[in-house]
This record gives structure tokens, sequence and C-alpha cells, in this order.
């Protein structure tokens, strides 16, 4: 079964795309998102599927838009002063 | 003495992950005599567990694996728990699902069919690891940041905390892990670990009864 596609606003979209492609993560240090591929993912990898805005590319940018929302809330700074 | 099913299908990589870490919570000294029964790589299959929790009758199941919305899996992704299939297996019990999204659909029909309490995951699960410790996770310290999270919720359920409490602390022991890796103050980058940590913080939801506990 397969899960709906939800519409992300194309500005949006870029905004995720850029902040993953401007991220400095050590290559070795991998993503993965449930069994959705075979091999954990790095920075380019995550940017392709962002790009082709499939299944897992949809998830990572909810991610993404889930961080931003939790910074704009002010929880980030509570968590580092906590 | 209180029964506990632990499926750990070690099939691939991030399930391997699951397995070394899962072994953790065995090694753990519990106030209440816990008798594990670990099912582990093509054991964990639909018959075994089918077959467990009609006759063994476990108080608390420790699911790890992969899912959906609809479904948790066992060995190579074979279903081991569906909705409206055979999730009324799970009934009088407290599950504890370390699986992709299995709170979003089938722990909501699991409480309705009588799960004493559901924890899991209303989003897929996210995990970051190492590939250079790939061979040794346990010495993967990123993957420690995911696992130790999630493994304080089941330690704390098989000490006799609530499934609230028990999900409360996996979800401090997730802020104290997300505090390391904000602002890249261990590597340039790491903000994307605690944006993923936080992730699985906001979708580990319980459901059922948030009082349920062994006795």
């Amino acid at each position: 079964m397969e899960e709906s596609k939800i519409k992300i606003e194309p500005e949006l979209k870029e905004i995720v795309l850029q902040r993953i492609l401007s991220s400095k993560l050590p290559s070795n240090i991998r993503l993965s998102v449930g069994n959705s591929s075979d091999e954990p993912m790095g920075i380019l990898e995550m940017a392709e599927h962002v790009k082709k805005e499939d299944e897992i590319g949809q998830k990572i940018i909810r991610m993404e838009l889930n961080y931003l929302k939790i910074l704009k809330e002010g929880i980030v700074e509570k968590i580092q002063s906590g | 003495m209180i029964k506990c099913l632990i499926t750990q299908p070690n099939s691939d990589k991030v399930t391997s992950y699951l397995f070394h870490f899962g072994k953790e919570i065995l090694k753990e000294i519990y106030p209440i005599k816990i008798q594990f029964m670990n099912l582990e790589g093509e054991k964990v299959n639909k018959n075994n567990v089918e077959s467990y929790l009609k006759k063994q009758d476990p108080k608390i199941v420790l699911f790890n694996g992969h899912g959906d919305d609809w479904t948790i899996c066992g060995y190579k992704d074979k279903d081991l728990i569906m909705m409206n299939e055979n999730e009324d297996l799970l009934k009088e019990k407290i599950v504890y699902s370390l699986s992709c999204s299995s709170a979003a659909k089938l722990g909501q029909s699991a409480v309705l069919k009588g799960t004493k309490a559901f924890i899991g995951y209303s989003d897929s699960f996210m995990i970051y690891t190492d590939s250079e410790r790939e061979a040794t996770p346990l010495k993967d310290s990123i993957a420690a940041s995911f696992l130790k999270s999630s493994n304080k919720l089941s330690i704390s359920l098989l000490n006799g905390k609530s499934a609230n409490e028990s999900s409360e602390k996996s979800k401090e022991e997730f802020q104290k892990e997300t505090k390391k890796y904000l602002t890249g103050r261990l590597f340039e980058g790491s903000e994307r670990i605690a944006m993923a940590l936080l992730w699985n913080m906001d979708n580990q939801v319980v459901l059922g009864d948030p009082e349920a506990k062994i006795e």
C-alpha cells in the first residue's frame, strides 16, 4: 500500500534542497529511512530524492520542515539551554 | 514472572543495528523476573510470532524491524502483524514497536481490539549511522544516540513504569542526545542528526492506556 503524495510548495522544496546541499555532514554519516533504500544515504543521495520528490524525498522534506517549525517555535533554544 | 517477546529480524543493515542494540535490553537487571522469548533472524516469522502470542501470552511485546502504517515486519520484511488480520493477538498486551509508522493505523486498530497500550511511531523512524562502524554497531556513537533513546523505553517498561512514563523517559533521552548535535558542536553538519532525533521524538506516540504497566 502506497502513502498518498502530499503537495509541497516549490519554494519550500528549494529551501530544503539548498539546506541539504550546503550541509557539510561527513560522507561516512548516512541516513536510513526505514527499509526505503538498500543502503544508507549520503547528502547527495538525499538531495536526489528531494529533487525527485519520491517517497523518501517527501519524508526528508517533511523532516526538514518539522525542524524549521521547531526552530521557529524556539524549542531548539530551550533544548540548548535546558 | 513476566513474559516478554522480542523480535529481532537482523536481515539488513538497519535491522542489524536494531538487533545489536536490542540485545542491550536483555542485559539489564530488572526488579521483576522477566522471561524473554527472543526471536532472532529467520525465526522472526508470522507462524512463530502468532504461536508465541497465542500459547505463551506475553505481557510485553517489543517489535524491532521494518513496518508501515498497516504492518509490522519480520525477517526479510515478511509480514508479522497486519491490520485487520491478526492485531487482535496483541489483546491485553503492552506493545512497543520500533518500526516505521506502525502507530499510524495498525497501532490504533490494535488498541480498538484490546491492546492495553501501543507505543510506536506515527511516521518513519529515521536513523543516521556511521559507515565506518557498520561492522561494530555498538561502537557507532551516532546510531547509539538513536537506539539508546529507543531502548530507554523498553527498559523503562520492563522496570514496571507506565507506558506514558516510559515514553517520556525515551523522549528525554532523544532530547539529551539532540543537544549534542545542535549548532554543529560535534562536527560540521551535525545539525542534520539533531533533526532526525527530533523527528523520531515527535513521532513517538502512546496509544491506548497511558497508565498501562506490567503488574
